[in-house]
């Protein structure tokens, strides 16, 4: 009787765990984000990221903000993008999170925002500059992930390897999970 | 049992080869940077969770319903119509059955509630039809009066439609832990009197959140003018919801009866208290996850 009771609390509360799990919201917004790693004779310069909006919150955001539906991000179309969108983002973080060296940095403001349209795929693709000026050492790790703790937007990293700019930096470790993270060691050349 | 397990495995299979090849080439766009190739070579994995891989394939299923409005919107034809409204049907199940929609709520108020099969076919009902007409209103309203709310904003509404929810539902298992003759009361299977007046407060707090999938669908429909279409997919949708949350309340009352099968009343006080408090526990979430969203944002 006794080991029946348990059985059945134990199922129970198993059954339950298990639907805790539909307690994390699903996405409904979906980012290819691409990045590109800057360097110079002083160190990482910063990172350029680029993400591109799936089909269907893309079509919203350029029927708002594309106001004279040329497919093309004028100046001023831009800058009302920027704040209505972008800005709203960067304050609570852009999604982003860096570690130097495992050490959780305050995020940078994000600079050079643009916006453009792929007029084929009609897909809205935005760009910004994270600076960070991060000098040479004998190996410095980096870290950087993009994700939604509200799972509201999923994040993707497409690209296959590091993508990386400058010169003088040598890569000794690197790794890409395709789920929102990459990671490398990094060294004066 | 195998057999069920073998169809299942068969219709994830199809559904992902259908998915198949939808992505994009986002390499061919203009204005990006040229890659550098570094000399080691990186490892490119699969090391996401199931949650991961679940949200990939559904980003996947987003491509397809697009591809399709779109051929819709360029050139009407009877097929694309069809497809749409089977693919948003499959895909409304698949959804469903992904994270959200109230599944915990409903198997939670199942398995502490006394209820009847007619409850079952209330809430199944209320909840996806409160759940998508709220997003359809939502998406009218956007295109229409309220179009100067725009960008993130949009976003952020429903997050606050999140933390009311999460009120209602707080507030409802408050009612339900104090009123402890009211939940037990039994409630006979014949009775269907008022079964869709008296489900109506639950079906609102879970169902308030407007469905963000139905009010993308309907905006993006709206904005290639074809308003019809996003709301035959909507419907499809919903239909495939219902199905679903019925499952769930069948699921639940089941393992309800199996669990107190030898009359154990101290096992059925139990069960009423964890699921009542399972729902406290959810209400509370969903306060705590849209204020958190929220607070950047207003602060």
């Amino acid at each position: 009787m006794a080991n029946n009771f348990l059985k059945r609390s134990i199922f129970l509360i198993a059954f339950i765990s298990i639907g805790t799990l539909s307690l994390f919201a699903h996405p409904h917004v979906t980012v290819q984000a691409y990045s590109y790693n800057y360097f110079n004779k002083d160190g990482l310069q910063g990172i350029y990221m680029q993400w591109e909006f799936d089909p269907m919150f893309s079509s919203q955001l350029i029927y708002n903000y594309d106001t004279d539906n040329n497919m093309i991000f004028s100046k001023s179309e831009t800058a009302d993008l920027k704040s209505k969108y972008f800005d709203m983002l960067v304050e609570g973080g852009y999604y982003t999170e860096i570690q130097i060296d495992s050490k959780k940095m305050k995020n940078p403001l994000p600079v050079s925002f643009k916006a453009t349209i792929d007029k084929e795929d009609e897909i809205l693709i935005m760009s910004f500059f994270v600076p960070l000026s991060i000098p040479y050492s004998s190996s410095t790790s980096m870290y950087y992930s993009v994700s939604d703790s509200t799972s509201y937007t999923s994040f993707f990293i497409p690209q296959k390897d590091l993508r990386l700019k400058g010169s003088d930096y040598k890569i000794l470790k690197k790794h890409i999970n395709q789920f929102g993270e990459i990671s490398y060691t990094f060294t004066k050349q | 049992m195998k057999f069920k397990i073998l169809f299942l495995l068969l219709f994830t299979s199809i559904f992902s080869v259908l998915l198949m090849g939808q992505t994009p080439n986002f390499d061919d766009i203009e204005d990006v940077p040229s890659t550098i190739e570094s000399e080691d070579t990186t490892t490119s994995n699969n090391e996401g969770t199931l949650l991961d891989k679940f949200n990939l394939i559904q980003s996947k299923g987003f491509l397809v319903i697009d591809k399709q409005l779109k051929s819709l919107r360029d050139n009407f034809k009877p097929l694309p119509l069809l497809l749409i409204i089977l693919f948003s049907f499959i895909y409304g199940i698949f959804h469903t059955l992904g994270p959200g929609h109230g599944k915990l709520i409903i198997f939670s108020y199942f398995v502490s509630e006394n209820t009847n099969n007619w409850d079952r076919v209330a809430l199944s009902i209320l909840i996806p039809i409160i759940h998508s007409s709220g997003a359809i209103l939502l998406a009218l309203l956007l295109k229409g009066i309220l179009s100067f709310i725009t960008g993130f904003t949009v976003i952020a509404i429903q997050y606050a439609f999140t933390i009311l929810s999460g009120l209602l539902i707080v507030g409802i298992s408050l009612y339900l832990i104090f009123h402890k003759e009211g939940s037990t009361k039994t409630i006979k299977a014949s009775n269907h009197k008022n079964m869709f007046l008296r489900n109506l407060p639950i079906a609102m707090s879970v169902g308030i959140v407007p469905c963000p999938l139905s009010l993308t669908i309907m905006s993006t429909s709206l904005i290639y003018g074809i308003a019809w279409v996003g709301f035959s997919a909507v419907a499809a949708i919903t239909i495939a919801m219902t199905g679903v949350l019925y499952f769930i309340a069948i699921m639940a009352s089941k393992s309800k009866t199996e669990l107190v099968k030898k009359n154990n009343k101290t096992l059925s006080e139990i069960i009423h208290r964890v699921g009542e408090f399972a729902l406290l526990f959810v209400g509370i979430l969903f306060m705590y996850n849209g204020g958190k969203a929220l607070w950047p944002i207003i602060f």
